[in-house]
């Protein structure tokens, strides 16, 4: 399945739907996320709203298409790309792949207008994490040569 | 009202009038005053007991077999049962609430449901000084808790209701939830680094039970969210005492080095002169700064179980910074002197400013980051960049909630924007 892609992300949340008593344990998710992947002068925008106890939609925006999400994770592709193999290899993500370890230091970047709308992505990141580990499930194929 | 007796006591008014009633003498109700708080010798008087009686439980005695149990009313009231007749006051009761149903959402009934079907908005000050659920049938007068925070600009945020049920959700246990079979021995100097640290945790965390515990009480009850929401943080704070005692404890290592400097910053929070004070230093400054050091654990993790219990606690943490956050905006929008309340606030935060030195300057803390983020002694100036990030993120994400509470830090802020070394 492509990554990213409106598929991609739905089929991670199949399998987070199986593993609906874990999601539940982590508790309430409360927010529109900004998925975005760059690639030089290019990016792919996926808006990830969370709800309950996990993702209940997601959709593609279109170039130059206003968001509503309350903070958004940016990075190149060759990021993301590292940190969904490195989830399909080891089965979550490793000390060095979790969304927070590249965040800080800004391999991953953190935007939101203001810091209330930031500080969501600390208040979920459990559910944030358990979701991207997930995909550790999905066949995942990449822009170019190459597949997780 | 009350009047301060020769004997220096209080005496409530309303006491001594019922002192009078019963033919005790004064000197008899300051002795009981001395010893009991006016509510529990307000229980005896409503129960006529006589002041030979009261001189016996002054006396550390029992009162005789004919100290009353019952006051008059209930007396009377148990006559009334025996005869077969019911008081039903109650059920005729003309509730607003009546007929009344709260929709459930699709998590179930929560506090936002039962907000919107009834009461839900409190007042900006409180009606009674009692416990008296918002929106119920008051009485004309009740024996008053005391509270001191009767205002809703005094504790009030917009977002308490929703986050107290994020928290209640979101809760977890140390015990169960830290894979605690995944930790593994670590070279001498990296546990050294991690278990300096967890004392450091250990140390500072529960000041953030400490500090809501002293001002629950205070608060009118009328606020029910803005405690309850505090007691979860309370708890939050138990558990983050208990996960870093664990990890202090649990490989090897040790609890380390507790430091006089660290204690003056948590002496800062306990002891702030009032409720707005104290939040803004505790869950604005101190635990938006703890909240980035959660992070940084969590990047500098050497196993998952750091991973893990770094990673848990920042959800937490960031709930109570985003309380306090909303509660400055909330306490600065509905001030009824903004003008004076922002020049406190202003003063106050010079001097938090200059307590964030206290952990930012302190070998005893940046220290063991670095030679975690170095991967060992060897590499801790390799490390100190790590601890160069944390700084910058510190001090950028407390301008943000300053500027989105309304209290323009950015122009006056004490410290750089970059570390000093």
């Amino acid at each position: 399945m492509q990554f990213p892609s409106v598929q991609w992300f739905e089929a991670v949340q199949q399998e987070a739907d199986t593993e609906a008593d874990t999601f539940r344990r982590m508790g309430f998710c409360d927010a529109t996320v900004l998925f975005e992947s760059r690639s030089g002068e290019d990016s792919r925008r996926f808006v990830l709203d969370f709800e309950d106890y996990g993702m209940t939609s997601v959709r593609e925006l279109r170039k130059g298409e206003a968001d509503d999400a309350h903070f958004s994770l940016a990075a190149e592709d060759a990021v993301w790309r590292e940190m969904i193999e490195n989830i399909h290899v080891n089965g979550e993500a490793d000390l060095e792949h979790t969304l927070n370890r590249l965040q800080l230091p800004g391999t991953v970047e953190l935007a939101a207008s203001d810091q209330q709308n930031a500080d969501l992505f600390y208040r979920y990141n459990q559910t944030f994490q358990e979701f991207f580990n997930l995909s550790c499930r999905v066949e995942s194929e990449f822009a170019g040569a190459g597949s997780a | 009202m009350s009047e301060v007796s020769e004997q220096g006591i209080a005496v409530p008014d309303k006491l001594a009038k019922l002192a009078r009633e019963n033919e005790w003498p004064l000197d008899k109700l300051e002795r009981m005053l001395g010893l009991f708080s006016p509510f529990q010798v307000q229980i005896l008087l409503d129960r006529k007991m006589t002041a030979d009686q009261a001189e016996r439980l002054l006396a550390g005695e029992r009162p005789d077999e004919n100290a009353p149990l019952y006051t008059p009313e209930q007396e009377e009231y148990i006559d009334k049962l025996k005869a077969g007749q019911y008081d039903l006051r109650w059920l005729n009761d003309q509730e607003p609430t009546w007929g009344i149903r709260s929709s459930l959402s699709s998590r179930g009934l929560t506090l936002m449901d039962i907000n919107k079907a009834y009461a839900g908005e409190p007042e900006d000050v409180a009606p009674t000084d009692s416990m008296a659920p918002r929106g119920a049938v008051l009485e004309e007068e009740y024996p008053g808790m005391g509270y001191s925070l009767n205002s809703k600009y005094q504790v009030w945020s917009d977002n308490v209701v929703p986050l107290y049920e994020e928290a209640v959700s979101r809760q977890w246990s140390v015990t169960r939830d830290i894979p605690w079979q995944d930790l593994k021995p670590l070279p001498d100097d990296l546990e050294r680094a991690q278990c300096e640290f967890c004392t450091f945790l250990t140390e500072v965390e529960m000041i953030a039970s400490d500090f809501p515990a002293k001002w629950l009480w205070r608060m009118n009850q009328h606020y029910h969210e803005v405690k309850m929401f505090l007691c979860t943080q309370a708890m939050d704070e138990a558990r983050h005492l208990e996960v870093f005692r664990k990890r202090a404890l649990a490989n090897g290592g040790g609890l380390l080095h507790a430091r006089a400097e660290t204690e003056l910053g948590l002496a800062n929070i306990l002891h702030a002169p009032s409720y707005i004070q104290g939040s803004f230093l505790m869950h604005v400054v101190g635990e938006g700064l703890v909240l980035d050091i959660f992070r940084a654990g969590e990047f500098l993790a050497q196993n998952k179980v750091e991973k893990e219990m770094y990673r848990l606690c920042l959800q937490d943490e960031a709930r109570h910074v985003s309380y306090g956050t909303m509660h400055l905006k909330y306490f600065l929008e509905n001030h009824p002197d903004r003008e004076t309340a922002e020049r406190e606030l202003h003063a106050v935060a010079e001097i938090a400013e200059r307590s964030f030195t206290g952990f930012l300057c302190n070998s005893f803390i940046i220290e063991p980051l670095a030679v975690l983020a170095g991967g060992g002694i060897k590499h801790i100036d390799k490390g100190m960049d790590a601890v160069k990030i944390v700084w910058k993120r510190i001090t950028d994400e407390y301008l943000n909630r300053c500027d989105l509470a309304g209290l323009d830090r950015r122009s006056r802020i004490a410290l750089p924007a970059e570390a000093p070394y």
